[in-house]
């Protein structure tokens, strides 16, 4: 008669020193396997007497399910050393650069334009657009601005030959949206406007939005109102703003908008909007009566917003379209 | 318009600093561009005179003086100049003395002790450059300080005034606002009267166009001194307010020009020949004006004139041959009032702007002639001497400009400004401003000075009384006036595009919108006639407007090259312009252009060069929405590849278009690989559909594969197009997934097509889906010739 505490006990520390699943399996078949030693040897318990037999069966069983603890216990720490290693195989260099596309980027003048939508869409304005071509009719005489004007000087314009001109500003955009639609409107118009100027701070075609707002009855007060509220949204500050009485043809009252600006340690006054109460003229060119409504209007110039926005000191930049300068501006 | 503290001071003594004036003007709407010194900083340099002079014995060129500035002591100084003389009274700075920055001390100038040195006006930072030392008026008091004497301790206003504030363009003026701002009284100073010489000789004028010169005023003025100077005091004012000086009458109604806002003009009348006249320019009258120009009147234009011809464009500039020089004994003044409209426009026409031609345009007070030509004879005669004729004044009082009486409703007033200004206020300001007012029901009727040009409507008088109030004290309000709009799709489809390509890798550039000739011969498709030219370009490189983006994107692609960038993907949103039957197209185009490697070179993966189906993919996808309507033609276009381009389609209208740029485009720019360039018409952005939802089958698909082999020239879409009309049931993709040469005989290819099926209420049988599978094959192998392999 065997000793199945003996077998047990060897059987037991072959397992814990099996080396890989394989040798386990081998084990297995060894000992528990149909020809195995403790199976062989448990059909032999029968030849033994009435009262041998429950105790040897007991002792058999035991040593049984101790040897099949024994298996399960080395499987499952071998398993888990068989999927470390895969793991310690599969490292990566998490430092290599990942795979890609090199980020693309949208023009600082575009994000910028997009900033100041996105103000003027939130506050009730839609957005307009006009011919970049104009007639002396829209860019000027609707505009209050007659030939010979002293305020023409002010916009050195480009003409083409068959009496065309290139739009010197987006208010032209205000006369084409007035004649079309009927009052109340809330619009702004951004796009690219030229002026024959070209030097260091002047570039002959820049950008402007055009706001616009016609009402039975607005004020001067609201005017303040909607252009303060817009600069300390694009700035994300509450800087200081301050309205100086101005003049322009299409607006009475007028007046410009200057923010306090620091740069380093100089703090000045930045002028950075143009706007006013519609003149009458203006009305009476698109058919309003001036008894009926009132409105304000704004313009502003693009590249001067971003170029303070994104600190960029030189104009030019802008329209370089060197791409390792375009890259840098994600938002 | 510049303006000094000083002389402004005069007219209205105020006490606030020089600063604290400049701020209240912008806020009134006199910007102030710049406040500047107009000296620099001086210490101990005081008055003196020559009192002896020597050689200088180791020098040719120096001088040794002996200067005294009035405590008896005479020193000695090396001086080079050659102006300086014994008597004169000069600008000393002795050892100890500091200019600007500069301590001057004791120094030996070729064995020579100098005591300092005498100054020029430019040494001194009066002047931009000066010959010689400066020279004082012969009562400067010696020992005196200069800064005292000149008034150096003086600031100068640099006014970016705007066209409507003609008014502003004197000392007079910008002092009625200062008084108006700080509520202070105008103190005119008192203006001498030239004592009329009886015996002289009236001169005479016609003013033949009352409607362009309601007011001529002439005065003779005879025996003036040709060697008189112009006073020191007056000829730094003119400096400090930016005006050179050329000649002692010239300077002097120059001076009143500053000071009182009313230009003239003075004639030498030995040059004259009969009488004065005002008139309109002839055809093809001519003349020489001052600085040698000759002028030819092409556009009527009001002219003074003489028996003999033209004399002086009126209101604009003065003639040559008429003009003051050193020898003139005896001048004509004149003094008028021009219409606006008979001056507008005229000074640019002829590119002759002038201070006077400024002031005319906009507006010159029309009661300003008399006092004006009073106040230029007492100046005149007091400096250079000579006898006043009479004034001979041509008016024509109805064509005198008149400020008609504006109402003022306070209702008006308060609802344009939006804030409750009180009655009093209003009247106490328009007043202050010089307007006559009176009281009518809900407001007032105002008539506004004489030399308000810019008062014409009540808009106008809100203005004024809203900048005086401040507009800092108007509240800034918003109302809650709700306003929703209808979103803009078309600018939200547009930003979307701008967004995919900026997330795939592309830049957004922004170019000009002109571009030169020669950059875009490469592009005109028989374009060339008709370009749209500007008339004024800034340059040759920025005279057409451009009818492609691709010439600007080419640019740019060179540009960032010769940076040493190699790889260069970029889009521009803008218009191209084109002229189609005289009418003048502005189309808005989305246009890209790739360059390089289609990824950035990196570990891993093979560096590969962007290519034509890289940027069609792009296409693809910005243009998915279009789903099957979308298609690809083969093309030509001058400027793409022949092979390697297509015109792009929505249905039947085509879009735009992508290639490869041309072989000889690549030579000419010079590029070491081909760009891909594609542009498109975003108009086609109106054509997007909502999308309608489209149910998702519950059921298993199946996918079928087939490959035939081809003739090579067959294109995959025809394929493609093949099995899409068959409208087989349960077909939900075809799509061809691999195509190749190798192994195929010479002139076909093999073409791999896969099938998905799909029903959306069942399983589909293995037999249903052979008999669709079989309808294909049979479609494709009769139609193209094409052979099933298997």
């Amino acid at each position: 008669m065997l000793d199945f505490r003996q077998i047990a006990h060897q059987a037991c520390r072959k397992i814990a020193d099996a080396k890989n699943l394989t040798e386990l399996e081998q084990l297995r078949i060894e000992y528990l396997g149909k020809k195995g030693i403790v199976t062989t040897h448990l059909k032999t318990l029968h030849t033994l007497s009435e009262q041998e037999r429950p105790e040897a069966g007991q002792v058999a069983n035991r040593a049984k399910q101790d040897i099949l603890n024994a298996l399960k216990q080395r499987q499952t720490v071998l398993k888990q050393s068989v999927l470390d290693q895969q793991v310690a195989s599969e490292t990566v260099d998490v430092s290599l650069a990942g795979r890609r596309h090199s980020g693309g980027s949208l023009h600082p003048v575009s994000r910028t334009l997009r900033r100041i939508e996105t103000f003027f869409l939130s506050a009730g304005f839609t957005v307009e657009e006009g011919p970049e071509i104009e007639d002396e009719f829209y860019n000027f005489e609707a505009l209050n601005i007659p030939a010979a004007h002293p305020a023409r000087a002010m916009h050195d314009t480009f003409y083409l030959s068959d009496g065309h001109l290139l739009r010197t500003h987006t208010s032209p955009v205000q006369i084409r949206v007035m004649q079309q639609h009927k009052p109340p409107i809330r619009m702004i118009a951004p796009g690219r406007v030229y002026r024959r100027d070209f030097d260091v701070t002047h570039s002959p075609m820049f950008h402007q939005v055009e706001g616009l707002v016609v009402r039975p009855q607005t004020s001067f007060s609201e005017l303040k109102g909607i252009v303060t509220s817009f600069l300390r949204a694009f700035f994300d500050d509450d800087i200081a703003i301050r309205f100086r009485p101005s003049y322009f043809p299409f607006t009475e009252p007028s007046a410009e908008v200057d923010i306090a600006w620091r740069e380093g340690k100089k703090r000045d006054w930045l002028e950075v909007m143009g706007c006013g109460m519609v003149h009458p003229a203006v009305f009476k060119a698109v058919g309003y009566d001036a008894t009926q409504y009132n409105g304000y209007a704004f313009g502003l110039g693009v590249e001067r917003l971003a170029m303070l926005r994104y600190c960029i000191s030189d104009l030019r930049l802008l329209f370089e379209n060197d791409v390792r300068f375009i890259k840098q501006f994600y938002l | 318009m510049r303006c000094n503290f000083e002389w402004l001071k005069q007219w209205v003594p105020i006490k606030v600093s020089a600063q604290a004036l400049a701020d209240s003007l912008t806020m009134a709407g006199l910007e102030i561009n710049a406040l500047e010194p107009v000296s620099a900083p001086l210490s101990g340099v005081v008055v003196a005179s020559v009192v002896s002079l020597q050689p200088h014995p180791n020098a040719n060129k120096l001088k040794l003086c002996q200067v005294e500035s009035g405590d008896g002591k005479p020193r000695q100084v090396v001086c080079g100049a050659a102006n300086v003389s014994v008597g004169k009274k000069v600008v000393y700075a002795p050892s100890g003395a500091c200019i600007a920055a500069n301590k001057i001390g004791l120094k030996t100038i070729r064995g020579c002790q100098s005591d300092g040195m005498l100054c020029s006006a430019a040494e001194l930072g009066l002047a931009e450059t000066s010959d010689g030392i400066m020279e004082l008026d012969d009562d400067a008091p010696l020992g005196v300080s200069l800064t005292e004497y000149l008034k150096l301790d003086d600031n100068v206003y640099d006014l970016d005034l705007t066209p409507n504030r003609a008014d502003c363009l004197s000392v007079l003026g910008i002092a009625r606002e200062v008084a108006a701002i700080h509520r202070c009284a105008l103190h005119a100073p008192e203006q001498a009267k030239a004592s009329i010489h009886s015996n002289a000789a009236r001169i005479t004028a016609k003013v033949s166009e009352p409607e362009a010169c309601p007011r001529y005023l002439v005065r003779e003025i005879r025996g003036i001194n040709p060697t008189a100077k112009t006073p020191l005091a007056i000829s730094e004012r003119l400096r400090r307010c930016g005006i050179r000086t050329i000649h002692p009458v010239v300077d002097l109604l120059n001076y009143l020009m500053l000071e009182l806002g009313q230009p003239m003009h003075a004639f030498d009348s030995a040059r004259l020949h009969g009488a004065l006249r005002v008139r309109w320019s002839q055809t093809d009258e001519q003349m020489t004006v001052l600085g040698g120009d000759v002028v030819r009147f092409d556009k009527k234009t009001l002219l003074i004139a003489d028996d003999r011809g033209p004399l002086a464009v009126a209101g604009i500039v003065g003639g040559e041959d008429s003009s003051v020089t050193a020898e003139t004994r005896d001048i004509v003044l004149e003094s008028a009032f021009f219409s606006p409209s008979a001056i507008l426009g005229r000074a640019r026409h002829y590119n002759l702007q002038t201070e006077s031609s400024h002031r005319f345009e906009r507006g010159v007070d029309p009661h300003l002639q008399t006092q004006a030509m009073e106040y230029a004879s007492a100046l005149i005669t007091e400096t250079l001497g000579g006898v006043a004729g009479p004034i001979n004044e041509m008016l024509e009082q109805s064509q005198l400009p008149t400020r008609r009486p504006i109402l003022l409703n306070l209702d008006t007033l308060q609802r344009q400004l939006g804030v409750a200004i009180e009655p009093d206020f209003v009247t106490d300001c328009l007043s202050r401003l010089g307007c006559r007012l009176q009281a009518v029901r809900g407001g007032w009727s105002c008539t506004p000075p004489s030399y308000r040009f810019d008062l014409a409507i009540e808009e106008d008088l809100v203005e004024e009384v809203g900048r005086l109030y401040g507009y800092d004290q108007i509240p800034a309000q918003l109302n809650d006036n709700t306003s929703i709009k209808k979103a803009n799709d078309y600018r939200a489809q547009t930003r979307h595009w701008a967004d995919y390509l900026s997330t795939n890798g592309y830049l957004e550039v922004i170019t000009y919108s002109f571009i030169s000739e020669s950059q875009l011969a490469p592009f005109a498709n028989g374009l060339d006639t008709s370009l749209l030219k500007l008339s004024n370009p800034v340059s040759e490189e920025m005279s057409v407007m451009r009818p492609s983006l691709w010439p600007s994107l080419l640019q740019v692609l060179q540009y960032n090259l010769n940076r040493q960038q190699e790889r260069v993907c970029i889009f521009e949103q803008g218009l191209k312009f084109l002229v189609a039957e005289n009418d003048m197209l502005q189309i808005e185009v989305l246009a890209g252009l790739a360059y390089g490697s289609a990824l950035p070179e990196q570990w891993g993966v093979e560096t590969r060069r962007y290519d034509f189906y890289d940027l069609k993919g792009d296409i693809e996808n910005l243009l998915g929405p279009f789903g099957d309507a979308l298609s690809f033609h083969r093309t030509t276009q001058r400027a793409l590849h022949p092979g390697r381009c297509a015109d792009i389609f929505v249905g039947d209208q085509c879009i735009g278009c992508l290639g490869e740029l041309a072989p000889q485009l690549v030579k000419d720019y010079k590029l070491p690989a081909p760009a891909i360039l594609f542009e498109l018409q975003t108009a086609c952005i109106n054509e997007i559909a909502v999308p309608r939802y489209q149910a998702v089958s519950a059921y298993p698909s199946l996918r079928r594969d087939l490959a035939f082999v081809v003739a090579a020239e067959i294109e995959a879409a025809s394929i493609l197009n093949c099995i899409a009309e068959l409208k087989l049931d349960y077909l939900i993709e075809s799509s061809l997934f691999d195509i190749f040469t190798e192994d195929i005989k010479a002139g076909s290819k093999s073409v791999a097509i896969k099938l998905i099926f799909q029903d959306l209420y069942s399983t589909l049988d293995k037999h249903t889906i052979d008999n669709l599978v079989h309808n294909i094959v049979v479609a494709i192998t009769d139609k193209f010739n094409a052979q099933l392999r298997v």
